[in-house]
Formats: structure tokens, C-alpha cells, sequence
């Protein structure tokens, strides 16, 4: 059989002595603590949204409201997002940003979001 | 005076009213919700039950272990029973949902730090709040070499929560439960205890040795409601050096047992190294084909109707999806193993296929399982099997025929971790139609007793079926649970219901 193995990016980094990593850089991800719109796009919708297990909401111009209550409050199969994982500030914000957004360059592929094969 | 919507059972409006405002005083008034629409966020009810069943009287969201002692000795003083939830994401099972109506739920999302990771030892301590996004970003921004094994829910669950109800994933490390070290738990009466090693002041082996000394109680905790974990340990996998996907698939319907006869060895010695999954063509064409697109006669879907849409694809009746790791010149070398057995079995093997859970990259694409219908009912059936082709075979027909009674289409995935195989069965199925509601949770409830009744127990279930499923697995083990309940929860304030336990009389 020929090589179609897949080595495990990452797998050679050297790590020599131990290094207990404190939580002070850790991105948390509850209410409150999300980057912005784009970090909340990528770690909880694009999953679906961006990668054919649901719509692309990406440039379907839905208007901000309606994204911000379905996601609040769950739709059908869609899981309902609360408040201590999604402020309603950021969900504003987050429900702007994707009714206002450009669609994707590519369709999605069905590949998770932010896999790079680690 | 505040109007609630629900109340705990046996509290009164004021009473009520009084804890509120104590928890309000303990984690600040935004961190409390008790009006309807505060708590829509927590009660979607994917079950084939009515919304009404599993109604929360309020959820509370503290942030620190502090608070929530606090929290406690509140809920002790006015009997208020809360159901812990580390994100809520127990899709199928229940969600973030109490087991009975009228408990308060305790979102502990913001208790979400990754305390430590040791890229060493490659173990992690982390509190319940953490998501595998989270835990994943973070080994990544540290350039950390270590894999996470993720459930299907994986982005948006949480370690915690996944390994507490015994979870399991598609790397080597698919046993949560089984690679977990180490818990700091909060007891219903407010003591805090550490397991294993973690009572012994500046250990360093806390993540490193399950067992500790004396009895080991790890196992207690999970499926429970004897404390409320605050920290687990997790051990994390080494990032492989290579690693290769295998799809195998066998042309005929009869194909089960043998499947697992010739998966068995190669399991039990480890040339296999996850636990793989053997699945119908009917559970892989729902991540392809919505139902309506495919059968449009009454009852279940039928065999030839799946075949008309696999078979196109290249997809056969059974598949078993699974993973080699290591060095590469090991994955040639057990290729050449699993070639060889898979073919003499029958069976036609596709190397390179792309499983992301295998190969630690987060995916949701497993809940392409909703789209089938679309309307969000889902309940997993989870039979325990042994790990022989003659009792997956029964309990594949046995279920196949019971579903077919009810109009339920049969899915199949099943799991091989050690000795067993456990044999999940997802019920699909349109929510929003009573009747269709009605028929899922006959043919779940017939699927109970049938299963039981030929010897067979089960791996987790949702609420709603908790009693029913703890009632089937013997009355002398829940009887034990529930005095060991009686001891670490006097007041039976913590999660009652879960797995069955109900801890006092007249709160069941």
C-alpha cells in the first residue's frame, strides 16, 4: 500500500520539560468573554451555518432580530443559546455582524470550521 | 410579591420568593432568571414528552466554587432542589432540563477555567464550564501536542459534562469516564471533597493516579446526583505520529455478526485504536437525504427505499467506520492486518476516508442526524451489548422489529470499547406532530422492557425515562444508590431524579 497515512501536524513539536500553563491567556468562551462576532461565529455557528449541516447564513441578509431571537431561543433542531454563554450585547453584536455579512468565498465544504488536522 | 411560573415541589410562593432573593444576594441579581421567557434558553425538550414535564422554576449561574456553596446552603435552607448543568448540551438525553418539573437549574458555564494543563504528563484540570472549543483553542494557542477526544456535540459540550454521563468519542481516548483523574466535588451538604490523590497538600499527582487509597468513588459521581463536580482531571492524547481512517462495508443485511466477530480480535488487541463505529446505510443517508426526499409511504422507512438512495453513493447495508494510529510504519503494517481480515469477512475497505471526531477536529456534523425530519425530536435507545456477533445481530432485529410495530425508523451505531458494545440507537422523529410524539415514546418505553426482559441493561438514558430504566436494573442496586443518597445529600436538594434516584419520600 502506498503512503496514504496522515501525519499528525503538530506531532513533532518538541515539548522538553514541563510547563504547567496557568489559566491567565486561556480564551474563555462564556458570556461576556467572546472576542467579538467573528470568535463566536467560528466557535459555536460555523459548525452548522458554515458547513452545510444547516444554512449558510453568511450573506443570506436575515434580518438582525429574527437572528438574535432564534438563537436565544432555539429553532426546531437548532439548540437554543443562553445568556450565560452569549450576552445580549454580544448577541446583538453577533447578529448584526452576520446579517450584514458578505457570503463565504467558497461553499461550505463540510470540514469543521477551524480543523487543521490536529 | 414576585410571580413564579413553576415552584419546587413542597416550597410556597414565598418561600420561594425569599430563596430568590437569597440567590440574587449570592451571585447578583443578572445572574438569576425565574420569568418565562428569562428561562425559554434552557427548556428546549428534544423528548418525545411535553414541554410541561421537565419545566425549571429558575436557573442560577454562579461563578466561582464560593458561590456556589453559598447557592447551596440557600437551596439546604428552603428545600429548593437544583439540577446542575456544566453547558447544557446533552442533546437527546435531555439537554440542560431537570429531571422533574419545579427544580432550579444550576448553568455552571461560567465556571469555566482551564486550571492547568501539563503537556508532560498530557493532563489537563479543568472546571465545568470549559467547552472542548475552549480546552482545543487553548492547546492550540500553547502549541500543545495533545489531542482532545470530543462526543458529537463536541464544540458546543463540555468535557465535564460528557465524561459525568459516561460519554464516549472516536480517538483512542474514547472512554471519558475512563480517562478522567481526579475530581474536586461539592456535596449537597456543602463539604468539599477531592478524590484520588487530591486531599494530599501539594501533590503533583492529583491528574497522574486515578485510585488514590481506599475505596475508589470517581465512579459515583457520574450518572449521579451525589455532588456537584467542580474540577475533573483529564488525561489527554499524546498527538500520534500517523494516523489512517478506514470505512468497511458488507454487502448484505445479515452481515452484523460477522461484522463484530471480525471486529472483536482486532479490537481486544489493540490493532484497532478507537472504538469505531458500525453503522446502517439508513443512519449514513441522513447526513445526505432529508426523509421526505426518500420515502413518502406510511410507517417506517422501508430497506429498499434506503437502498435507493445508498447504493448510488457506494454505500452498503453496514459499515464500520474506524481508525489506526501510530508510527507509520505500525499503520502499514495493520493495515495489512485489518485488510486481510476485513476481506476474508466479506466486507470491501475504503482507506483514507476523512472522520474529523477521530482525528481530533471539531465537527457537529453528526447532528445532520436532526435534519431527517427537522423538527428537533431526538431520544438515544443505548442498549448495552456483549460483545458477540449472535447478541448484536438479536438486538438489532429485536429493535428493528419493535420500531417497525411503531413506525420508527431504525437507525444503528454501535460502539466497541471493551468487552461490550454499546448499541445506540437514535429515535428520530417529527415533534412538533402529537401523535408522532406519542408513538416514540410507546415504542422507547416497549424497547425498555423488551431489552431488559432478554438480559440486556443500558448504557445512559434521558430524563423522563430515568425511573423507568433504574427500575429495570434492580431494585437492590437502587435502593443502595439511594441510601448512599440519603448520606451525601440529607436534603436531597441535588438533581433529584437523575438516574432514577429520588432522594426523599414524596419528592418523587
Amino acid at each position: 500500500m502506498s503512503r496514504r497515512w496522515a501525519l499528525s501536524a503538530g506531532c513533532a513539536a518538541a515539548v522538553g520539560i514541563a510547563v504547567l500553563l496557568g489559566a491567565a491567556r486561556s480564551p474563555a468562551q462564556s458570556a461576556g468573554e467572546w472576542r467579538g462576532p467573528q470568535h463566536l461565529w467560528d466557535a459555536l455557528c460555523a459548525y452548522c451555518h458554515g458547513a452545510g449541516v444547516s444554512l449558510q447564513l453568511l450573506g443570506a441578509q436575515l434580518p438582525a432580530p429574527l437572528i438574535a431571537e432564534v438563537t436565544r431561543r432555539g429553532l426546531k433542531a437548532m439548540p437554543p443559546f443562553a445568556p450565560t454563554q452569549i450576552s445580549d450585547a454580544e448577541l446583538a453584536a453577533l447578529a448584526e455582524w452576520v446579517s450584514r455579512s458578505e457570503p463565504p468565498l467558497r461553499p461550505a465544504t463540510g470540514v469543521s470550521a477551524n480543523g487543521d488536522g490536529r | 410579591m414576585e410571580r413564579f411560573a413553576v415552584l419546587p415541589p413542597g416550597v410556597s410562593a414565598g418561600e420561594f420568593a425569599r430563596a430568590v432573593a437569597e440567590f440574587r444576594a449570592c451571585v447578583g441579581a443578572g445572574h438569576v432568571y425565574v420569568t418565562p421567557e428569562q428561562l425559554v434558553p434552557w427548556t428546549q425538550v428534544m423528548l418525545p414528552f411535553e414541554d410541561e414535564a421537565f419545566a425549571p422554576a429558575g436557573v442560577v449561574s454562579p461563578a466561582s466554587v464560593e458561590e456556589l456553596q453559598r447557592l447551596l446552603a440557600v437551596c439546604n435552607r428552603y428545600r429548593v432542589p437544583v439540577w446542575p448543568v456544566s453547558t447544557g448540551r446533552n442533546f437527546g438525553y435531555g439537554s440542560a432540563l431537570p429531571a422533574t418539573r419545579g427544580q432550579v437549574i444550576l448553568d455552571l458555564k461560567r465556571l469555566n477555567r482551564i486550571l492547568e494543563v501539563d503537556p508532560v504528563l498530557c493532563t489537563a484540570l479543568v472546571e465545568p464550564g470549559v467547552t472542548y472549543q475552549q480546552l482545543h483553542d487553548y492547546l492550540r494557542e500553547h502549541n500543545i501536542p495533545l489531542w482532545l477526544d470530543f462526543p458529537a456535540p463536541g464544540p458546543l459540550a463540555s468535557p465535564m459534562g460528557n465524561t459525568l454521563e459516561r460519554g464516549g468519542g472516536q480517538t483512542p481516548y474514547g472512554d471519558h469516564f475512563g480517562n478522567c483523574c481526579g475530581m474536586e466535588v461539592l456535596l449537597g451538604d456543602g463539604t468539599l471533597l477531592r478524590t484520588g490523590l487530591g486531599g494530599i497538600a501539594g501533590t503533583r499527582s492529583w491528574q497522574a493516579y486515578k485510585y488514590g487509597f481506599g475505596p475508589y468513588l470517581d465512579g459515583i459521581f457520574t450518572q449521579s446526583n451525589f455532588g456537584i463536580v467542580t474540577k475533573l482531571g483529564l488525561w489527554l492524547m499524546p498527538a500520534p505520529p500517523a494516523h489512517l481512517t478506514f470505512l468497511a462495508m458488507w454487502p448484505d443485511r445479515e452481515a452484523v455478526a460477522r461484522a463484530v466477530e471480525t471486529i472483536r480480535p482486532l479490537r481486544y488487541d489493540g490493532t484497532i485504536g478507537n472504538f469505531g463505529v458500525l453503522v446502517n446505510d439508513a443512519l449514513l443517508m441522513t447526513s445526505f437525504h432529508r426523509r421526505a426526499e426518500v420515502y413518502t409511504g406510511t410507517g417506517a422507512i422501508s430497506d429498499a427505499a434506503v437502498r435507493a438512495v445508498a447504493a448510488p453513493r457506494g454505500i452498503e447495508p453496514w459499515c464500520y467506520l474506524f481508525s489506526l494510529y501510530g508510527r507509520p510504519e505500525l499503520i502499514e503494517l495493520n493495515t495489512r492486518i485489518v485488510t486481510t481480515a476485513f476481506e476474508a469477512s466479506g466486507a470491501r475497505l475504503i482507506a483514507g476516508v476523512h472522520d474529523p471526531m477521530s482525528i481530533n477536529e471539531l465537527t457537529l456534523q453528526a447532528f445532520s442526524l436532526l435534519n431527517w425530519i427537522g423538527s428537533g425530536g431526538l431520544a438515544w435507545f443505548a442498549p448495552v451489548a456483549p460483545c458477540t456477533g449472535a447478541d448484536v445481530a438479536k438486538q438489532n432485529r429485536l429493535a428493528r422489529a419493535i420500531m417497525d410495530a411503531h413506525g420508527m425508523d431504525f437507525f444503528s451505531g454501535a460502539t466497541f470499547n471493551g468487552r461490550e458494545v454499546l448499541n445506540v440507537m437514535p429515535l428520530v422523529f417529527n415533534r412538533d406532530d402529537a401523535d408522532e410524539r406519542r408513538r416514540a415514546r410507546a415504542c422507547f418505553e416497549e424497547l425498555l422492557t423488551r431489552f431488559a426482559a432478554e438480559g440486556y441493561g443500558f448504557y445512559r438514558t434521558g430524563i423522563g425515562f430515568m425511573d423507568r430504566v433504574a427500575e429495570l436494573h434492580g431494585a437492590t442496586l437502587l435502593d443502595v444508590n439511594r441510601r448512599i443518597k440519603r448520606a451525601l445529600d440529607p436534603n436531597g436538594i441535588l438533581a433529584p431524579g437523575k438516574s432514577g434516584i429520588h432522594p426523599l419520600p414524596g419528592r418523587t
